[in-house]
């Protein structure tokens, strides 16, 4: 009777070790996968250069025309990308915001996208002095 | 003693028969996992290599843009050229240094040039500080992942602004990453 017991003590210990030698696989996997599947770093990337293209547009329209324009300057197929997320397009939103002293007008160009249903945005700032 | 010997021996081969499978199946899953986890790795390096190629290149031309005094663009053969200021020219105007100004005592020169041709196997951009020198690759020969340059244009967008896309596929992953930044050159003189 007792070895019976003990036969099957040692069986239940057997699937104990197997189950959690499996789950830390798996956990370990799942966490590779999500790492992979999340292009957030590359979007914010392609979100900054794209609110620098903003500002370059604005300094550019500041010294000719002496004017500051807080419109989307830029060409239109930047506000569109689809860096590691072939199926589905990332569309950003680009809000540009005046903080004007005198001829000094503190920029703020801020992109917003939504990727994965998560909001996220970057906000560019620089100064551009427009001289009448 | 003979029946207990012959009673051990058949629970052995039992509970071996049983363990044997499961350990083969442990084994199997184990070595999936495994790969996995490493095919992972390799593809968010190379990942990582791309990005950063292509981050590098647009930070290095903006930084470059940004003080020059004549900008030549070639979209066929893609060569981006900057030209600037000597101290010279800066000592024969009011002296004053503008923003962007590079300090050279002769006319400079810095080249973007891609080699290898686009979208093509090994296709590098190349960089250098005189037209004649040997040319530098900045792109690509990374040990975690070997990239090709796909898209490499350049347009003027304004007055003194220079707009460049760059897109670069890695070898390893096949992912592609494209951005597009534009800069304004307040020293130009001739785009």
């Amino acid at each position: 009777m007792n070895k019976i017991n003990n036969e099957r003590g040692f069986m239940l210990l057997n699937v104990v070790f197997l189950t959690l030698i499996t789950s830390f696989a798996a956990m370990i996997l799942l966490n590779s996968d999500s790492r992979i599947r999340n292009p957030q770093a590359a979007i914010r990337l392609t979100a900054i250069h794209l609110a620098n293209e903003q500002l370059a547009m604005m300094e550019s329209l500041a010294a000719t025309e002496k004017r500051i324009d807080l419109n989307y300057l830029g060409k239109p197929e930047d506000l569109t990308t689809i860096n590691f997320s072939e199926e589905n397009p990332i569309e950003f939103k680009v809000t540009s915001t005046d903080y004007s002293e005198e001829n000094f007008h503190y920029i703020a160009v801020k992109v917003e996208w939504t990727l994965n249903e998560r909001k996220d945005s970057v906000t560019i700032e620089r100064t551009i002095i427009v001289v009448p | 003693m003979f029946r207990k010997k012959n009673h051990s021996g058949g629970f052995v081969f039992a509970e071996f028969a049983i363990a044997l499978p499961l350990l083969i199946l442990l084994g199997w899953g184990l070595a999936t996992v495994g790969l996995k986890i490493f095919y992972l790795g390799k593809i968010q390096l190379a990942d990582y290599v791309l990005e950063e190629e292509v981050h590098d290149v647009l930070s290095r031309i903006i930084y470059d843009a940004r003080a020059a005094k004549n900008v030549k663009a070639v979209n066929g053969a893609p060569t981006l050229t900057f030209t600037y200021r000597t101290i010279n020219e800066i000592k024969a105007s009011d002296g004053a240094l503008e923003v962007g100004d590079v300090i050279a005592d002769k006319e400079e020169h810095r080249v973007y040039i891609l080699v290898g041709g686009l979208k093509k196997k090994g296709s590098k951009i190349n960089y250098k500080r005189v037209e004649e020198v040997l040319a530098n690759p900045i792109t690509g020969d990374n040990y975690f992942g070997e990239t090709r340059v796909t898209q490499f244009e350049f347009e003027k967008i304004g007055e003194k602004v220079l707009h460049i896309t760059l897109e670069m596929q890695s070898e390893v992953s096949s992912h592609k990453i494209k951005i597009s930044t534009a800069v304004y050159m307040p020293g130009c003189e001739s785009f």
